[in-house]
């Protein structure tokens, strides 16, 4: 039973749970392996920087799927990942790729920090003053932009401020823009509007900070973030009770990230069998998990598979709106599941017999079990394998190559290999 | 635990499909219904332009003193706008859409809104594709209803089909639309299989996804299935892509409507389509940004139009074209503007009464500085329902709403 639910907490709070990566926490207690994924260290890898703004796009990309591979921090990239889909910004307004790969670099310093902070500094972070309009909002005639998709998707959520709200929110925020040339963030006094600004009844002098603060204070901020991380992670019914006690930790916390992760990952409700397998994997998490499984396959910088996660539905840094991907039910399209289903049959064109590390056996159901057992799906369903045994049985064993092909390709667009 | 087909259609947020899941997925059956269906009856294309397109400068309101005050660098020269009477005009990327109107096969609809308007994107893209504006969570669309009183997925698995990005509009109880981009990727590809190895893979993947199995895999394996039945379907009967009209290139959009001009000639028994264009979010540079989004409307609407014309199928088809907000009577200090309410609404079709309809919402008696809406949007729905499609527009709307004569 505990062995089951570690494999749940790495698959998500990671790419992949192997049987021999569950095997390798297995005498650990739930809370302690938690306190593990949460304290490993943090990593701050550099993006390859000088990127041409029109070609360069895929480059940062590849660049980025190969670190979710090859991170020694998963759940960091994950949270990097979450991040990206929620204070998000796209490469096509932004017009500079050197800034969203800062915009990455700054979600992934905070993935796991305060989210007060957070939400500060993603508020003055480049890419996005320019994706949201804040660069030109000035006191003679704001822009309401960035003020309402701050209230809307970053902080609050819909229906819990007033149209009022948005445009003191926007004065407050006139006159921070980025600076002609270098592109730092900066604030010009002169395009501030030091006047008074009302906002949630309360009138101040509010400038960024003090607004920052406010909307962090207000009570539907930590109810907002905490369900939108526990649909993220754990499933897509919250339970009100539940969201309350988490929002409530974190609150308790000073907006800490990882006291709130902590908290669901170790809850009951985590590990409930309705949450069990009640996420999809998006197209990022679907990949990561299949290359991880084979870290010495040939795919890098393969602009095939790159136009594929787009088709797919997900190219980083090109989210479809700015309330990021859509997400659960929405990432089974019909077109979006042929392009994973063909997917997964060039991936499997790029593997070679060794790369499968298959054990050598005459027997089916050794063969299928280390197939599970080493790409981490433990759990078939009965139908499932029997689907796959008749597969098996039908094949000729000695043919290495083709049936390792055709079992792993079978496995990964098994409805299974869509969900976790 | 026993799965029950009810809770397969359920959880998985779709059709009867239990009822073509006993078969095979041989498609003879599928031939005769579609022959049956095809030919006679009306389609319904929907365009949502998303990012709130800014209808006062769409159709332009030229004789008006207040829009000059107001949009004192955005503005449309009276002297740009393509003329539609003494008062209106459309912006000068519109040009194709100007020759529709002067043919008659052009309606706009003018002030169209709901009231207490939202001004999040989400929020009102999900009041117009679900036109429930007073329904927090409301898990159906309008056209999913549609679909719920005529027709189920085990009946059609492509009675209704989204190309390109998803929405609302086609959620229903017994129905679940696919959503198609590329023909060419739209089934099973295993490009080095050969001989009895491929035939048992593609064997055993129908198989993963013919039949519900337990409680946790419902979602994955009743999209699957979706996915599995919608391309086979397809792909039997879909005809080659010889258009004779030019779609613009690098875009998007186009490629979408090519497809689905494709789709209505190949006699798909498929009633409504849904497809959008996005980028008209203009809170700064708006008079380039939105020259550019309106004139890749303009060129590949009549691209298409054209296309179905010599596809011999476009008397057949009527094309609608919302938005879900306009925007803000006032531009801002960045060259663009914020969030706004009611917009103009296009109806295009050989069989629309084209003209002018509704009214433009004044420009001094404001709301908040927005437009106030002069029809509400289900007006348009209800026309559409009861004088195109043939459904009770009461019960997909849940209510009764008056009736435009651009039909």
């Amino acid at each position: 039973m505990s062995t089951a639910k570690i494999a749940h907490l790495l698959r998500r709070t990671g790419f992949t749970a192997t049987k021999a990566q569950v095997d390798a926490l297995s005498s650990l207690s739930i809370p302690q392996v938690v306190d593990k994924l949460l304290n490993a260290a943090l990593t701050a890898p550099k993006p390859p920087d000088g990127l041409d703004e029109k070609t360069d796009i895929k480059k940062l990309v590849q660049w980025w799927i190969d670190i979710m591979v090859r991170t020694s921090n998963p759940l960091q990239e994950k949270m990097t990942l979450f991040w990206h889909g929620h204070f998000t910004s796209n490469y096509r307004k932004v017009r500079n790729i050197d800034l969203i790969a800062q915009q990455n670099v700054l979600l992934r310093k905070h993935a796991l920090g305060n989210f007060r902070d957070l939400a500060y500094n993603i508020s003055i972070d480049p890419a996005m003053l320019i994706y949201l309009d804040n660069n030109t909002n000035l006191k003679k005639s704001p822009n309401e932009n960035y003020a309402r998709e701050l209230m809307e998707l970053f902080t609050l959520g819909i229906g819990t401020y007033t149209e009022t709200d948005v445009r003191e929110v926007a004065r407050a925020l006139t006159g921070w823009t980025t600076s002609k040339g270098d592109r730092k963030a900066i604030f010009q006094k002169n395009q501030h509007d030091e006047s008074n600004k009302t906002i949630f009844k309360k009138t101040d002098n509010f400038d960024l900070k003090k607004t920052i603060d406010w909307i962090v204070e207000q009570p539907t901020c930590a109810t907002f973030i905490t369900t939108k991380l526990w649909q993220a992670f754990a499933s897509p019914t919250p339970d009100p009770a539940v969201i309350k006690s988490l929002a409530k930790t974190f609150v308790d916390s000073g907006y800490e990230i990882k006291a709130l992760l902590r908290a669901m990952f170790t809850s009951d409700a985590f590990y409930a069998s309705t949450t069990y397998r009640s996420l999809v994997l998006s197209p990022v998490e679907y990949i990561v998990g299949m290359y991880s499984l084979f870290p010495n396959a040939k795919y890098a910088d393969d602009k095939q598979a790159l136009n594929l996660l787009t088709q797919m539905g997900q190219q980083p840094f090109d989210p479809p709106s700015v309330a990021g991907w859509p997400g659960g039910a929405a990432w089974l399209s019909a077109s979006a599941l042929f392009i994973r289903y063909n997917f997964v049959d060039w991936f499997t064109l790029q593997l070679t017999e060794s790369d499968f590390a298959l054990n050598p056996t005459s027997s089916i159901p050794a063969l299928l079990n280390d197939a599970l057992n080493k790409y981490g799906l433990m759990d078939l369903s009965p139908h499932t394998r029997v689907v796959i045994e008749s597969y098996l049985n039908k094949s000729n064993l000695a043919s290495k190559e083709t049936i390792y092909r055709g079992l792993l390709h079978l496995l990964l667009v098994s409805p299974e290999a869509q969900v976790h | 635990m026993n799965i029950t087909r009810r809770d397969f259609v359920v959880k998985g947020g779709m059709g009867l499909l239990a009822l073509g899941l006993a078969g095979p997925l041989g498609l003879l059956d599928w031939d005769q219904h579609i022959a049956s269906a095809a030919a006679q009856d009306n389609i319904l294309v929907v365009i949502q332009l998303s990012g709130g397109n800014d209808g006062l400068n769409t159709v332009v309101p030229y004789s008006t003193g207040a829009y000059y005050d107001n949009r004192p660098t955005l503005a449309i020269a009276q002297k740009d706008a393509l003329h539609l009477d003494n008062n209106l005009g459309l912006h000068p990327s519109l040009p194709n859409l100007k020759k529709l109107y002067d043919s008659g096969n052009l309606a706009i609809i003018n002030g169209v809104g709901y009231p207490n308007p939202n001004r999040s994107h989400f929020r009102s893209m999900e009041i117009w594709q679900t036109a429930a504006p007073d329904k927090l969570d409301e898990q159906t669309g309008w056209l999913g209803r549609y679909l719920d009183l005529t027709t189920n997925a085990a009946k059609n698995p492509v009675a209704a089909v989204t190309v390109g990005p998803g929405s609302k509009i086609f959620l229903a109880k017994n129905n679940d639309a696919p959503g198609v981009t590329h023909l060419d990727t739209f089934k099973l590809i295993l490009r080095k299989a050969k001989g009895a190895d491929r035939l048992r893979r593609q064997d055993a993947f129908f198989k993963l996804y013919d039949k519900p199995t337990e409680p946790t895999l419902i979602l994955p394996t009743a999209k699957g299935h979706t996915a599995i039945q919608s391309s086979n379907t397809i792909q039997s009967v879909v005809k080659s892509a010889t258009a004779g009209t030019s779609y613009p290139e690098n875009s998007a959009f186009g490629d979408n409507l090519e497809l689905i001009a494709q789709l209505v000639s190949s006699g798909l028994g498929t009633r409504t389509y849904f497809s959008m264009l996005d980028g008209f979010d203009d809170h700064s540079h708006e008079k380039d940004e939105h020259a550019r989004g309106l004139k890749e409307l303009d060129s590949a609407l009549s691209a298409f139009y054209n296309d179905l014309v010599q596809r011999n199928v476009a008397n057949r088809v009527t094309i609608l074209v919302y938005s879900e907000f306009g925007r803000r009577v006032k531009e801002n200090a960045s060259n663009g503007t914020d969030h706004g309410t009611a917009g103009p609404v296009f109806v295009i079709g050989p069989q629309v009464q084209g003209g002018l309809y509704g009214q433009l919402p004044s420009l001094t008696q404001l709301d908040s500085g927005d437009l106030k809406y002069q029809v509400d949007f289900r007006s348009v729905y209800s026309t559409l329902l009861d004088k195109w499609l043939k459904a009770p527009s009461k019960d997909v709307l849940g209510g009764s709403f008056e009736n435009l004569k651009f039909l």
